[in-house]
């Protein structure tokens, strides 16, 4: 569980943070996350989906289902510094190696909007479509549309790392 | 609905299942599709792969605590799963162990009580084989007091009673050949506890020889000393322990040989 824990829960805590925004209530979703990975590992059909979209459509669910409870309106009114944090934080972190700056130039702000609000924030696509006053066929293209240039752009990153560790063998063998 | 291979693909159908934001009815439509093209899963993995790189562009360090938390929790249930196996097999052992106490505890019970009754029947049958014995022995000696009582050389002499004790009823069974001498009691006075009957022999020119002292109920045949040469037989009351002297005012009767 602690290799699952350290490869999944801070993308996870990304996620459950935009939809939550509320660090103590993130991280006690993350928690509930985690132990029903733990418990519900049996139920896990690798046909379907991959590990992290499994797991990730736990937290989402786990996240959206305490949005909707009464009790988290409450929590939100008496405790509204944490979305400045979050904020703060969103801005600042990036411990990949990864060029967020270039993904995210090359992804049209309408398309980045989709993307986060239905994959980062749990929306549905008729929250989306309403909140957006958009076509739910315009979202599912756009989407389509977006997923491509992000595989095309990491598919150049997989590429950068894979030309950048070949220079350095090189390099190493004519040392 | 059932889509061909391209239309899920340019529908976006893909991208959607692998976000989370298909309803159920375009979700089945995808996974059935999977099924039914399983080259598209090739696709819907490099979706995932690229979701899961945006997720990680997009992460936030939770916090260690929250680790230690889903660390100490996953033991604790580990733990407590272990223990209701552990307690699971300890009932299964409690079980067997009072099993085996009770039936420990039945065999001790049933071994010391039949200890007890081996005991109980081992006494009985030493208490039984004693007064077999001794009956025997009784027996035995009586077979020969009527042997010698119905010997041919027994003389049969029915005593004198003195008139202070005329209900006395006593026979004398004297056997010269055999030296050997019987009463046969049929009646005798009541005795205090402090007094014995005492056999004397009597000779002609001599004072009367102390013989047997016995207490004697009614009916039963008494050996006493055989002495040679005894003109008579006397018994009298005596002090218990009888006496060197016959105290003649007890005299109770004489049998004259």
């Amino acid at each position: 569980m602690a290799k699952v824990y350290d490869l999944y829960a801070n993308p996870l805590f990304g996620i459950i943070m935009r939809i939550i925004k509320n660090q103590g209530l993130a991280e006690e979703i993350l928690q509930q996350t985690m132990m029903k990975v733990w418990n519900k590992i049996d139920t896990y059909d690798s046909e379907r989906s991959n590990f992290f979209t499994w797991i990730a459509t736990i937290a989402r669910n786990t996240a959206i289902d305490k949005k909707r409870l009464k009790s988290f309106e409450n929590i939100q009114k008496t405790d509204s510094l944490d979305s400045t944090v979050y904020e703060v934080e969103i801005k600042g972190e990036n411990h990949l190696q990864l060029d967020i700056e270039k993904i995210t130039a090359a992804l049209d702000p309408k398309y980045k909007l989709l993307i986060d609000k239905l994959y980062l924030e749990g929306y549905s696509q008729r929250d989306l479509a309403d909140e957006l006053d958009m076509p739910v066929g315009t979202i599912k293209t756009r989407i389509r549309t977006a997923m491509n240039i992000l595989r095309e752009e990491f598919k150049d990153e997989r590429k950068y790392f894979l030309g950048m560790l070949l220079l350095s063998i090189l390099i190493l063998l004519c040392l | 609905m059932s889509l061909s291979k391209n239309e899920i693909i340019d529908s976006g159908l893909l991208e959607l299942y692998a976000i989370g934001a298909l309803g159920d009815e375009d979700r089945l439509v995808v996974e059935q599709a999977l099924k039914d093209y399983p080259e598209l899963r090739n696709e819907l993995r490099e979706i995932e792969n690229a979701l899961y790189k945006y997720a990680q562009l997009n992460q936030l360090t939770a916090p260690a605590s929250v680790r230690q938390a889903v660390m100490d929790s996953v033991q604790a249930q580990s733990g407590s799963d272990a223990t209701d196996s552990v307690k699971n097999m300890g009932r299964r052992i409690n079980w067997g162990m009072w099993i085996a106490a009770a039936l420990f505890l039945g065999i001790i019970f049933q071994y010391w009580n039949s200890d007890r009754k081996w005991n109980e029947l081992s006494e009985d049958r030493q208490a039984i084989a004693e007064r077999c014995d001794s009956t025997q022995s009784a027996l035995r000696e009586r077979l020969n007091q009527l042997e010698l009582l119905l010997s041919e050389n027994n003389r049969i002499i029915p005593v004198d009673p003195t008139e202070k004790y005329p209900g006395t009823k006593l026979y004398f069974h004297l056997n010269d050949s055999d030296q050997r001498n019987f009463i046969q009691v049929q009646n005798l006075p009541a005795l205090a506890d402090n007094q014995s009957f005492q056999l004397w022999s009597l000779k002609s020119d001599q004072d009367p020889i102390p013989l047997d002292v016995f207490r004697a109920g009614d009916s039963v045949i008494i050996p006493v000393q055989f002495v040679e040469a005894s003109n008579a037989y006397a018994i009298t009351i005596e002090p218990e322990g009888g006496s060197q002297v016959p105290n003649l005012e007890e005299l109770i009767g004489v049998f004259s040989i």
